[in-house]
């Protein structure tokens, strides 16, 4: 089911009025009616993958219980080894198999040996990358005794599969989500206006900004051969917006919707774009995967500690393992690997944790020092796009080299008014908003209601007259 | 809470009302199809391809032949081949209490034709397109073909209500009659035409040809607006080249519709013979003048038949 769908519109209200009006009395009942529509919500997309999800609440559950039971560190580290093995397994055989199959084959076929091929013709279940590392967390936390193991099947099973957050994130920790399942939940005006309006926003930027963004992209990057180095610019770009549209939109509606039913998700994206070097766009881009990268992979490793040898391993080890966890494609892999050299030297000159607040923070416009910073950093992260968006590693490089010639200068052959007016329009208001948890959270709240209001209406009115039909969410597919 | 909901309510009521005036602005400027689909039941239709939706005028054949209220309810080959899904269209948009209704059945080599790849367990092309998915098709405004099968962004309902006859290329009239205005200098017509027969020569290679699953619902489709009243099987004219492609697809098509029209004791009007006397934007399609003509000498045609 997707969020910019009439099933969804159609969904929410009814679970929304059974949470707070049928099961508002018991916690449990509360409980039992997220899971249920947290499968619901699920199986709309396909039921069968259902018992995966459930086979791997009952495999942590497990686990978790076992951990809470042996003292004996070889047991304990049995039972976290299966969570892992068990996780990542299926991630392994639903999202790679083919991946390293094909290039297993393609080595070989190098050599001059002809193996056949028995590639298998796998979905991919939607969110799995997703609720896989969700669970991952709890074992690891649990295992290293930051959290205590739960008893309480239902509220394990609802924090796996948590309907607002189970196929796109945020990819939430145990220790901050599980707890909420334990806690009476008292329906809260403010929280939920706030949730409401998180909502709308996410709903813009999804099906204003990014399937606008979307189309044009899709059309320069699949005719990229005919177009100007400007049309090419320009379809960069548009697939830069698209991302975060797509994606931070469906963050805000996934935190919005569970503000509606009392629950605090954590941020996901804090205006990436205003970053002012990379290390700053990596704190504030997919913050919950960029942190779980650091907490469990990143620091166990020896993090930026250690030899410069040890240091440069481990930053490309992380990028590269982020950029594979996006796809089975050399692509995001050449991505991970783009952004790691990108931050190398500002890891190497210890200058990677210069920019920690938001940009102008006590000013209304950047200086022009901030502005060039962030005109650099944005144009970088546009040419690693270009990787992420592109069919294969050749067409990137093709295509970033029909970037460098004179009609880079020329007018671009593709010129969108509305969409370039709406972008300007997003990038004003992200900008006043950026000291805010999402954008218009706070923007209006000095003019009075009736205003507010209008506002608010013309948003919805505009989603309803510009957006671009119903699109799936990029990130579905990782 | 319950000012939680009340406000909630408030707003989406008044944006529900906001979203229904746009709806509700929708009209034959929208697209090619969805005036056709939040029109109310017809007694009298026109069924068939693009070339009746754009050729045959209902008010021509309405003055001249003397029926009344004709409705073009015709489509383009994509959605419209004879099939369930068109039957189940039509019989929707059939006043059934109608019992001396005009149903013009136009007939072209590619309405009763299916693609190499079709088959009735996979299902076909037209299963996939508003024809198959819309289940209301008299309502106005139509919020489900809107919201469902109209592929353009909202915006373009109100921003294509001024553009008629200036960017706007189509308009479909309260008949339903599809008027098409497109250049008519001799270069267009004839880069439209050339490449008109070019696609369509590659069309050819993707058909099987004649489709007994087509021709079970032509003929079902005869036998379930004869109930209502006068069929006639019509086949429009097209040019030469065009002609040639579909002897190709059908060498005997002509001969197929007359043992039809035989059969179910209609008239079978083939227009194919006068197709020199009439202009074309494609090759195919009749110009707006032609379209004229044409709705005269058929309704002419139709008359002489009766009689």
């Amino acid at each position: 089911m997707l969020f910019n769908s009439l099933d969804f519109a159609i969904f929410l209200p009814i679970i929304f009025i059974c949470y707070w009006f049928l099961a508002h009395k018991q916690l449990k009942h509360q409980n039992v009616l997220i899971v249920v529509a947290s499968y619901v919500f699920y199986g709309w997309w396909d039921w069968r993958f259902l018992a995966l999800i459930l086979f791997s609440t009952l495999v942590d559950y497990a686990v978790g219980r076992g951990l809470s039971r042996y003292d004996n560190a070889r047991k304990r580290k049995l039972l976290l080894w299966t969570s892992i093995i068990v996780n990542l397994g299926f991630l392994g055989f639903f999202k790679y198999y083919n991946f390293f199959l094909e290039n297993f084959i393609q080595a070989f076929s190098f050599f001059g040996q002809d193996i056949p091929s028995n590639s298998l013709n796998i979905i991919l279940p939607v969110g799995i990358s997703f609720y896989t590392f969700q669970t991952l967390s709890y074992t690891i936390d649990v295992y290293k005794q930051r959290l205590k193991p739960t008893k309480d099947f239902m509220a394990f099973a609802a924090f796996v599969s948590f309907f607002p957050q189970l196929v796109a994130g945020p990819i939430e920790r145990a220790s901050n989500l599980l707890p909420q399942f334990y806690a009476n939940r008292n329906f809260n005006y403010t929280k939920a206006i706030d949730g409401l309006r998180q909502i709308l926003w996410g709903l813009f930027k999804k099906m204003v900004i990014a399937d606008n963004c979307a189309y044009f992209a899709n059309t320069i990057f699949e005719n990229y051969e005919t177009y100007s180095a400007s049309t090419l610019v320009l379809g960069a770009v548009f697939f830069a917006f698209q991302i975060y549209g797509d994606f931070s939109g469906y963050s805000d509606i996934a935190i919005g919707t569970s503000r509606l039913f009392g629950f605090d998700l954590k941020r996901n994206f804090a205006t990436p774009y205003f970053s002012r070097d990379i290390a700053e766009f990596w704190r504030r881009w997919h913050i919950s995967l960029s942190t779980w990268f650091r907490d469990y992979l990143y620091i166990p490793l020896g993090g930026s500690k250690g030899s410069i040898g040890n240091q440069v391993r481990n930053v490309f080890i992380i990028f590269i393992v982020s950029g594979f966890w996006h796809g089975a494609n050399w692509t995001f892999i050449v991505w991970g690997a783009l952004n790691a050299l990108y931050f190398l030297p500002l890891l190497l000159r210890n200058k990677n944790r210069v920019h920690t607040n938001v940009v102008a923070q006590n000013s209304t416009w950047p200086s022009f020092k901030e502005f060039t910073q962030m005109l650099i950093t944005f144009g970088l992260t546009v040419i690693a796009w270009i990787f992420f968006r592109a069919e294969n590693v050749t067409m990137a490089f093709d295509y970033i080299s029909r970037m460098a010639n004179m009609s880079l200068f020329s007018l671009p052959q593709v010129r969108p008014t509305d969409l370039l007016l709406f972008l300007l329009v997003f990038i004003l208001v992200e900008w006043a908003g950026r000291r805010n948890l999402f954008a218009i959270e706070r923007l209006w709240l000095a003019y009075p209601k009736p205003v507010r209001l209008s506002i608010y209406y013309g948003i919805a009115m505009l989603i309803f007259l510009f957006g671009g039909k119903a699109q799936e969410f990029i990130y579905f597919q990782f | 809470m319950k000012r939680f909901l009340l406000h909630t309510c408030l707003f989406l009521i008044l944006l529900l009302l906001g979203f229904f005036a746009v709806f509700a602005s929708a009209d034959g400027t929208t697209d090619a199809f969805y005036k056709k689909m939040a029109s109310p039941r017809q007694s009298s239709l026109i069924v068939g391809s693009s070339r009746a939706a754009q050729g045959i005028r209902p008010s021509i054949v309405d003055s001249v032949y003397g029926s009344s209220n004709l409705y073009n309810y015709a489509f383009t080959i994509i959605q419209t081949p004879y099939g369930e899904a068109y039957y189940n269209s039509i019989s929707k948009k059939l006043d059934k209490t109608t019992k001396n209704g005009v149903f013009i059945v136009e007939v072209n080599p590619w309405t009763i034709s299916e693609y190499k790849s079709s088959s009735q367990s996979q299902g076909y092309r037209e299963d996939d397109t508003f024809i198959a998915n819309t289940h209301f098709v008299n309502l106005n405004p139509n919020i489900e073909y809107l919201l469902e099968s109209f592929n353009e962004k909202n915006e373009a309902i109100l921003r294509n209500k001024n553009r008629k006859g200036f960017y706007q290329t189509f308009f479909v009239h309260d008949n339903g009659w599809l008027e098409v205005t497109v250049e008519s200098d001799m270069i267009s017509k004839s880069v439209r035409t050339k490449n008109k027969i070019k696609s369509y020569r590659k069309k050819l290679l993707n058909y099987k040809g004649f489709s007994t699953y087509r021709m079970e619902y032509l003929t079902k489709t005869i036998d379930f607006l004869k109930a209502h009243g006068d069929v006639y099987l019509v086949r429009l004219p097209v040019i030469d080249d065009m002609l040639a492609i579909e002897n190709e697809l059908m060498a005997n098509f002509d001969q197929k519709m007359q043992a039809v029209a035989e059969h179910k004791n209609l008239v079978y009007i083939n227009m194919i013979t006068a197709n020199k006397s009439y202009d074309y934007t494609d090759g195919q399609h009749l110009t707006v003048d032609s379209a004229t003509r044409f709705s005269k000498d058929l309704a002419e045609q139709m008359a002489k038949s009766k009689n």
